[in-house]
C-alpha cells in the first residue's frame, strides 16, 4: 500500500425519511503523495460526496478509506477532528471564513488548535494578500476571500489539500491565479492536492483525472505532461 | 393545495415540538394566572359589593364615650345623612356551648349594617331573642327556638334563638388578640334588642351612619371620598362631642384587609402574566424566524410555484395563532375554574361574605385575545422579511454579517485577548439585538429569583425580628378594656412586667390626618424599637417615634411635629418626632408613659409583657384577663401565617425557573442557529467539539453575567412592589445578607449553563456538509 490515499469499495447512502439515495457505490481509487488530482463529473455525480468522505466531514456507509496506511473509516469523532486539523486543508466554493475574524485572524485561527503553522502574514503573502490582512471577510471580494481561505489551508502546511469548486465563484483571471497557487503546492512543495470541479478544462493541469458518474468512478486518466495553470485557454 | 399546507403545518409543528410546547405553556400560564387571580379579585369585590349593598354597610363609624338619643336625632337632621344608629356591645361566654366566647351587640333598629337573615325572623325593635351568627349556629347545632345561656361578667342571661344571621361589620371578625386569623364557629357574634341589655346603665359607644351621597360599596370613587370628608366636617360641626372619632368605610379593618388582598392579586397579575406574555412573544419570534429561515428555499419555491403572498403569510401565521389560541383558551378555563376557585375558597374561609361567588373582568378575555393577536403579529414580523421578497431573491444565499467589536478593539488589552474572547465580543457586538434578547432572557430569571430569595429571607427574619429583637417577653397578659390602670399595675407588679397601652387614634400632621395606632410604653426592656438598619432606638423621655409607614402616609419628618387624638377623648396631643422606626405589625407612633402623662394623658394599659411564667388558667379564672399568650404560641402562629407565604415563594421560584428556562432556551437556540455556519467552519478546520462548546459557553457566561447583575435591582423592585401590596399594617426590613444573592447567582448560572450545555450538544452532531453549503 504505497499510495497516500486508497478507497476500497466505498459506498455512501443518504436516507431522508423513507427515501434512500445511493450517492456513491463501490468506489475504488488510489492517490499518490504529491499528485494534483482533479475529480470531474456532471452535477449530482457524487464528486462533493467523495471529497467530503476524504476530508472526514461525513462518514462512509460502506467500504474503507485509508490515509497514509491508517484507516480513516475507523476513526472516531475526536480522531477525525485531529486528522482534519493536522493533515488536511479544506477549501470550499463559498470560502467559509469566520465573518467575525479579520483575514489574518482567520489564518491565525489554526494556532488555536495547538498546531505549528507558518507566520499568518507570510501565508497571506503567498496568496498576495498581505496588505488586506486586517480586513474582515465582508470587506473583501470573492477572489480575495477565496485566497484567504487558501492561505488558511496552506498555513499549517498539510499533506493533503482538498478543494471543492475553488474557482466556482471566481472570474477567469482570479481563477487562474488560484489554480496556480494550488498547482505550485503540488509541484513545488510536494503536497497532495485533490480538486473537485465540473470544468473539464482543469483536466489539463492535473497529474491524474478521476471521472465520476452516477456515484461511481468511470475512468482514471494519467496526464504525463500537465499544463501550467497560466497556459490554460479558459 | 390548502390541505397540503395544513399537513405541512402539522409536520412543522411536530418537528419543532419543544418550541411550540413552550409557546403553549407560556400562553397557558399567563392566562391561567391572570384568570385565576382575576376570578378571586372580581369574586371578592363583586360579592362584597353585593353583600354590603344588601345590608347597607355603614359609610361612617363614630365612636365616643357615649351617644344620646339627641345625638342621633342631630345626626339624622344633617341633610347628607340618611340614617344613623347607635350601638353597644358586651363580651361574654356561652355557657351551654362549651363556654365559647361571644360578642353581644345591642341595637335599636336595623337600617344601617343590617342583619343578613339566613333563618328565622327579621329583627324588630323591642323583640326578645338573639340573632346569632350562622357559623356558630352550624358548629353548635343551634336552630330557631333553641336557648342560649350567656354569662356576662358574672351575670347570666338566657335567650331564645330568633334568627340565624350574618352582619357586614363582621366579615373578618376575630373576637380577641388570641386569634391571628378568623376562625368562625370557635366564637360567636350575636345581636339583641337594647331592651335585653343585662347591665345597669346602657351606654352607646358607637354609631353607624349611612350617607345619601355615597351609594357605592367596594367601588368607591373620588367623589365618594370627598363626600366622606364633607360629611365628617358637617358632623364635627353639629356634634359638640370633641372626644368623638370618625372612621370612614375604607378604614374599617376587614374592608381594608380585603382591599389589600386584592392589591396583592393585582401585583401578581401585573408581574407574572406579563412576564409570560413577553416570553410567549419572544418564543414566537425566535421560533418563527428560525422556521422561516430554515424554510427559505421552501418559501421561495412556494412563491415560484405561484402561491400568493397572502396564502403563504397566512400559512406561517396560522402556526402560532393556533398554538396561542389553544394555550390562552385552556389557560382561561383552568385559571378560572382551577386557580380562581381555589383562591376564592381560601377567601371564604377567612371572610364571612354570604352569597359569595367568583367573577371575571372583561380584561381577561381581552388580554387572552390580544395575546393571540400579538402572537400573530410577532409571527408576521419575524417572517415578513422573507415573505415580502421575490422568489429569486429568497433563493439567493444570505451574505454573512461581519464587523469588529467597536471601541474595545482600540484598547491595548485587545491584543492580549484570546481568539475565543475576540470572536465572542465581536459576535455580541454585531448581533446586538440577539445579545440583548439573551440578556433579557436571563434577566427574567435572575430578577424573579432575586425577588423570591430576597423575600424569603425577609420572611424568615420576621419572627426573629419580632420576637427576639422587638417583643422578647415570654408571656403577654391581655387585660379587658374596662380594667383601667390599677389592674394592669397589679399584674405588672406580680409578674415584674412592663405595661403597654395601645389605642387607635387619629394622627394628624400639617398636611394629612389618618387613623393609626398610638402605643404608650412604660419603663422596661420588653418593648423595643428599631430603625430600618435594625439598630435599637431609645423611646424618648419626651417626644415620639413614628413608624416608617405612618411617617410616609402623613408626610412627617424627623424633627417635625405630630398630633393625635384618642377615640374617647377631646384632647389633642402634640409631640415632636425624634426618630423613625420600622414596625412589623403596628403602624403609628410610640411615646413613653412619662411623655404621655406629662401631656396630660391617662395611662390605661391593656397589655403586660413579662419574662416570668404566667399560668394560662388565669385567663379563664379572672374576669379582667382576656388572654395569656406564651411567646412560643405567637411564634407558632406567625410561622403558620408564613407557611402560605413560603409556599408562594416556592411557587415564584418554580415560575422563575420555568420562565428562565424558556427564555434562555429560546434565545439560546436562536443564537445557536445563527452561529451554525461558524460552528461548522470551526469543526471542519479540526476544532474539537468540546473546544467549540466551551467557546459558546463563554459567550453565554458573559451574557448571563450581564443579566444577573441587572437582575439585582429589578429583583429589589419586585420585593418593594410585593411588600407594598401586602397588609398595610405590616412592614418588613429589607436588609439582605449575601445569601439570597449567592442563591440567585447560583441558580441563574446553573440554569444558564445547563441550557447552554443542552443546546451545544448539537455541536457534536452538526452536519458539516449541510451547514457549509452555500445555499440550502
Ligand atoms: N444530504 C443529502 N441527502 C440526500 N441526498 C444527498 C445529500 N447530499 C447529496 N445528496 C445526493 O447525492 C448525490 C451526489 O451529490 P454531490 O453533492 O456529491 O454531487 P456533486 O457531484 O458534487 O454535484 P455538483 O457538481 O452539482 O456539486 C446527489 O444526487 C444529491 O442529490
Ligand atoms: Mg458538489
Amino acid at each position: 500500500m504505497s499510495a497516500l490515499i486508497t478507497f476500497e469499495n466505498v459506498g455512501k447512502i443518504y436516507k431522508t425519511g423513507s427515501i434512500v439515495y445511493e450517492a456513491l457505490h463501490d468506489v475504488n481509487l488510489e492517490i499518490e503523495e504529491g499528485e494534483l488530482v482533479v475529480i470531474l463529473g456532471p452535477s449530482g455525480a457524487g464528486k462533493s460526496t467523495l471529497l467530503n468522505l476524504l476530508g472526514g466531514l461525513d462518514a462512509a456507509s460502506s467500504g474503507k478509506i485509508f490515509f497514509a496506511s491508517e484507516e480513516l473509516t475507523a476513526f472516531d469523532d475526536v480522531k477525525l477532528g485531529k486528522f482534519r486539523a493536522m493533515d488536511v486543508g479544506i477549501i470550499f466554493q463559498f470560502y467559509n471564513l469566520v465573518p467575525t475574524l479579520t483575514a489574518v485572524e482567520n489564518v491565525a485561527l489554526m494556532e488555536e488548535l495547538g498546531i505549528k503553522i507558518m507566520d499568518p502574514v507570510k501565508a497571506l503573502e503567498m496568496v498576495g494578500l498581505a496588505e488586506r490582512k486586517n480586513n474582515f471577510p465582508s470587506q473583501m471580494s470573492g477572489g480575495q476571500q477565496q485566497r484567504v481561505s487558501i492561505a488558511r489551508a496552506l498555513a499549517k502546511q498539510p499533506r493533503l489539500l482538498l478543494c471543492d469548486e475553488p474557482t466556482g465563484a471566481l472570474d477567469t483571471n482570479t481563477g487562474k491565479e488560484v489554480l496556480k497557487i494550488l498547482q505550485d503546492q503540488s509541484r513545488v512543495y510536494n503536497k497532495t492536492v485533490v480538486m473537485v470541479t465540473h470544468n473539464a478544462l482543469f483536466a489539463e493541469v492535473a497529474d491524474k483525472v478521476i471521472y465520476v458518474k452516477n456515484g461511481t468512478v468511470v475512468e482514471v486518466k494519467h496526464n504525463d505532461s500537465p499544463k501550467d495553470a497560466f497556459d490554460l485557454d479558459w | 393545495m390548502k390541505k397540503n399546507l395544513i399537513k405541512k403545518m402539522f409536520r412543522d409543528l411536530r418537528f419543532n415540538a419543544v418550541q411550540f410546547v413552550s409557546i403553549f405553556i407560556m400562553c397557558f400560564l399567563a392566562i391561567f394566572l391572570l384568570a385565576g387571580f382575576d376570578a378571586d379579585t372580581q369574586g371578592r369585590l363583586r360579592s362584597s359589593d353585593r353583600y354590603f349593598k344588601k345590608t347597607n354597610f355603614f359609610d361612617l363609624l363614630l365612636t365616643s364615650e357615649g351617644f344620646t338619643r339627641e345625638d342621633i336625632d342631630t345626626l339624622e337632621e344633617i341633610p347628607e345623612i340618611a340614617h344613623a344608629e347607635r350601638r353597644t356591645s358586651l363580651k361574654g361566654k356561652v355557657t351551654n356551648c362549651l363556654n365559647k366566647k361571644i360578642e353581644l351587640n345591642f341595637i335599636e333598629s336595623d337600617e344601617v349594617c343590617k342583619l343578613y337573615l339566613m333563618e328565622g325572623e327579621p329583627f324588630t325593635a323591642g323583640k326578645r331573642g338573639i340573632w346569632i351568627d350562622w357559623h356558630f349556629a352550624k358548629v353548635h347545632n343551634l336552630s330557631i327556638g333553641d336557648t342560649v345561656e350567656i354569662d356576662i361578667d358574672g351575670k347570666a342571661i338566657s335567650e331564645p334563638v330568633t334568627g340565624i344571621v350574618d352582619e357586614p361589620q363582621h366579615t373578618n371578625f376575630m373576637i380577641d388578640e388570641s386569634y391571628t386569623e378568623a376562625q368562625y364557629g370557635d366564637y360567636a357574634y350575636a345581636f339583641l334588642d337594647t331592651s335585653e341589655y343585662p347591665l345597669d346603665d346602657i351606654n352607646f359607644e358607637t354609631a353607624v351612619v349611612d350617607l345619601t351621597t355615597v351609594e357605592n360599596q367596594m367601588y368607591l370613587t373620588d367623589e365618594d371620598m370627598k363626600a366622606f370628608k364633607t360629611a365628617k366636617l358637617d358632623i364635627l360641626d353639629k356634634i359638640s362631642k370633641t372626644s368623638m372619632s370618625i372612621m370612614i368605610k375604607p378604614e374599617q379593618e376587614a374592608y381594608a384587609a380585603q382591599r389589600s388582598d386584592c392589591s396583592f392579586n393585582d401585583t401578581m397579575i401585573a408581574i407574572f402574566p406579563s412576564l409570560f406574555i413577553v416570553l410567549a412573544l419572544l418564543s414566537t419570534i425566535t421560533t418563527m424566524s428560525r422556521i422561516t429561515a430554515k424554510q427559505r428555499t421552501v418559501i421561495g419555491t412556494l412563491k415560484a410555484l405561484g402561491f400568493s403572498r397572502k396564502t403563504i403569510t397566512l400559512h406561517y401565521i396560522s402556526y402560532t395563532v393556533v398554538i396561542a389560541f389553544m394555550g390562552c383558551f385552556l389557560g382561561l378555563l383552568a385559571g378560572y375554574y382551577g386557580l380562581g376557585e381555589w383562591l376564592i375558597e381560601d377567601f371564604y374561609d377567612y371572610y364571612s361574605v354570604p352569597g359569595g361567588s367568583m367573577g371575571m373582568s372583561y380584561m381577561v378575555p381581552v388580554v387572552a385575545l390580544s395575546v393571540v393577536v400579538f402572537s400573530g403579529v410577532a409571527n408576521y414580523l419575524s417572517c415578513r422579511r422573507l415573505l415580502v421578497l421575490s422568489a429569486s431573491t429568497i433563493l439567493m444565499p444570505e451574505a454573512p454579517k461581519a464587523g469588529g467589536a467597536g471601541f474595545i478593539e482600540k484598547l491595548f488589552i485587545w491584543k492580549h485577548l484570546s481568539f475565543a474572547t475576540r470572536w465572542n465580543l465581536r459576535d455580541i457586538n454585531i448581533n446586538r439585538f440577539r445579545s440583548v434578547m439573551g440578556v433579557f432572557g436571563v434577566l427574567i430569571c435572575s430578577s424573579i429569583l432575586m425577588g423570591a430569595f430576597g423575600f424569603d429571607e425577609i420572611l424568615a427574619e420576621q419572627d426573629d425580628w419580632m420576637y427576639d429583637d422587638l417583643r422578647p417577653a415570654d408571656y403577654t397578659i391581655n387585660l379587658s378594656d374596662r380594667g383601667g390602670y390599677s389592674w394592669a399595675y397589679d399584674y405588672a407588679r406580680e409578674y415584674k412586667g412592663q405595661m403597654i397601652m395601645t389605642s387607635n387614634a387619629e394622627l394628624m400632621s400639617r398636611t394629612d390626618s389618618r387613623l393609626f395606632t398610638v402605643t404608650v410604653v412604660d419603663k422596661g426592656n420588653l418593648y423595643r424599637v428599631q430603625n430600618d438598619k435594625r439598630e435599637y432606638l431609645d423611646i424618648p423621655v419626651y417626644g415620639a417615634i413614628i413608624s416608617y409607614k405612618a411617617a410616609e402616609a402623613l408626610n412627617v419628618k424627623k424633627g417635625g411635629n405630630i398630633s393625635f387624638r384618642l377615640p374617647t377623648e377631646k384632647k389633642i396631643y402634640t409631640v415632636s418626632v425624634t426618630d423613625i422606626c420600622k414596625s412589623p405589625d403596628v403602624q403609628g407612633i410610640i411615646v413613653s408613659r412619662n411623655c404621655f402623662e406629662k401631656m396630660g394623658g391617662y395611662f390605661d394599659p391593656q397589655t403586660v409583657y413579662t419574662d416570668m411564667t404566667v399560668p394560662v388558667s388565669i385567663a379563664s379564672d379572672r374576669r379582667e384577663v382576656t388572654g395569656v399568650i406564651n411567646k412560643n404560641e405567637l411564634i407558632h402562629s406567625l410561622e403558620k401565617d408564613m407557611e402560605s407565604m413560603n409556599d408562594m415563594v416556592i411557587v415564584i421560584i418554580v415560575i422563575g425557573m420555568i420562565t428562565g428556562f424558556t427564555g434562555m432556551y429560546n434565545t439560546g437556540i436562536m443564537s445557536y442557529i445563527e452561529k451554525t455556519r461558524d460552528v461548522a467552519t470551526l469543526k471542519v478546520l479540526g476544532f474539537a467539539t468540546e473546544k467549540i462548546r466551551w467557546i459558546l459557553q463563554q459567550q453565554n457566561l458573559f451574557l448571563t453575567g450581564a443579566g444577573t447583575i441587572l437582575g439585582i435591582p429589578v429583583g429589589h423592585l419586585y420585593i418593594k412592589y410585593l411588600i407594598d401590596s401586602m397588609d398595610p399594617t405590616a412592614d418588613y426590613i429589607v436588609d439582605l445578607t449575601y445569601l439570597p444573592y449567592v442563591k440567585m447567582v447560583a441558580f441563574t448560572y446553573g440554569l444558564s449553563i445547563l441550557v447552554n450545555a443542552l443546546i451545544s450538544t448539537r455541536v457534536k452532531s452538526i452536519n458539516m456538509v449541510e451547514a457549509l453549503k452555500g445555499v440550502e
